[in-house]
């Protein structure tokens, strides 16, 4: 389950809309057949906007672990619960292939 | 059958059926002599579609909506102009638009407001128009045929001025707001883009939206004074 690479699939779009004050948030729209697996729009928060460009280009749940924990300098034990579960629900909503 | 159509500031060809589409267009009608931008051609898909979400109406009565469906993916894509479900007003040449989850008693509160005030005049009360205009760092919001049940609107333009979310409220008060803190609530209430080409366009209009509007949160009862909070704490400061 760990090796398997694991990628977002098609029509599933993350973009940033930006405020006033030069904040900004990122969104993820869904076109074609994923807004029947998703409707709506799902904003991501700044953990989340990492794994998800992880996962846009292809990654093991290893490897976004890791990452995680690198960028936020703390062990994996302290993130790896965390990410699982956020690997667990985007690939149960079809966003991901799992 | 053909005509032209002028929705949005956009010149939009139509080819259709029924005698009904012709009578809904009838007051954005433009000679036929201008190019269109784009040309709508309604397909029996296209109506079939329509019937299945409008409990199998008839085609003449379902084919404008179709040509409406097409027509707001499109302007998504090429003119940056986004539908925005919400009862757009004007107050001195500033429009407003009061967006709500439905039953939630928006366009009673708009009906209060029309009748508290001379002033102010309804744009579109459903299916508005927004569109953004780059050189100008400006938004208008234009009337469409559609403008709900009860037919309130004309076809005009007018600058937008602010977004106002419109919530149940024990005592009214209203108070600007982050829209970022409401992107669920825009993205709830926009048409947004079927392919993928048209995403970018989709999100720089709502990043133009949120960036350069004023938003509103009202919470409001049905008291006979709720228009005077959304009178008073908002369109008026924005009156010339």
């Amino acid at each position: 389950m760990s090796d398997k690479i694991l990628k977002i699939n098609d029509g599933f779009i993350l973009r940033s809309v930006k405020g006033a004050d030069g904040d900004e948030k990122f969104v993820v729209i869904t076109v074609g057949e994923a807004s029947k697996k998703l409707n709506g729009m799902i904003t991501l928060n700044s953990t989340s906007v990492f794994v998800w460009k992880m996962l846009e280009k292809g990654a093991t749940r290893n490897e976004i672990i890791t990452a995680v924990a690198n960028e936020y300098e703390v062990e994996t034990s302290v993130v790896e619960n965390d990410i699982n579960e956020l690997l667990d629900k985007i690939i149960k909503y079809g966003v991901v292939n799992g | 059958m053909y005509f032209n159509v002028k929705i949005a500031d956009v010149i939009i060809g139509v080819n259709y059926k029924y005698d009904y589409t012709f009578k809904v267009f009838s007051d954005y009608i433009v000679s036929n002599e201008l190019t269109p931008a784009f040309t709508v051609n309604v397909t029996d898909e296209m109506i079939e579609f329509e019937r299945k979400v409008n409990e199998k109406f008839p085609p003449s009565l379902v084919e404008n909506i179709a040509v409406f469906r097409y027509i707001a993916k499109e302007v998504i894509k090429n003119y940056n102009c986004i539908l925005f479900h919400s009862s757009a007003i004007a107050y001195d040449d500033n429009a407003f638009l009061f967006t709500a989850k439905s039953g939630t008693g928006k366009s009673t509160h708009v009906k209060m407001l029309a009748n508290a005030d001379s002033k102010i005049s309804y744009v579109n009360d459903d299916k508005p128009f927004i569109r953004y205009f780059e050189n100008e760092n400006k938004f208008y919001v234009y009337g469409t045929p559609w403008m709900g049940k009860h037919n309130l609107g004309s076809n005009v333009r007018v600058p937008l001025k602010a977004v106002c979310f419109l919530t149940r409220g024990e005592t009214n008060s209203i108070t600007k707001v982050n829209p970022l803190d409401y992107l669920n609530e825009i993205f709830t209430q926009t048409v947004k883009p079927n392919e993928v080409n048209s995403v970018d366009s989709f999100t720089n209009v709502i990043s133009a939206l949120t960036t350069n509007v004023d938003f509103y949160l009202l919470k409001c009862n049905l008291h006979d004074d709720a228009p005077l909070t959304s009178l008073n704490g908002m369109i008026k400061k924005y009156a010339k």
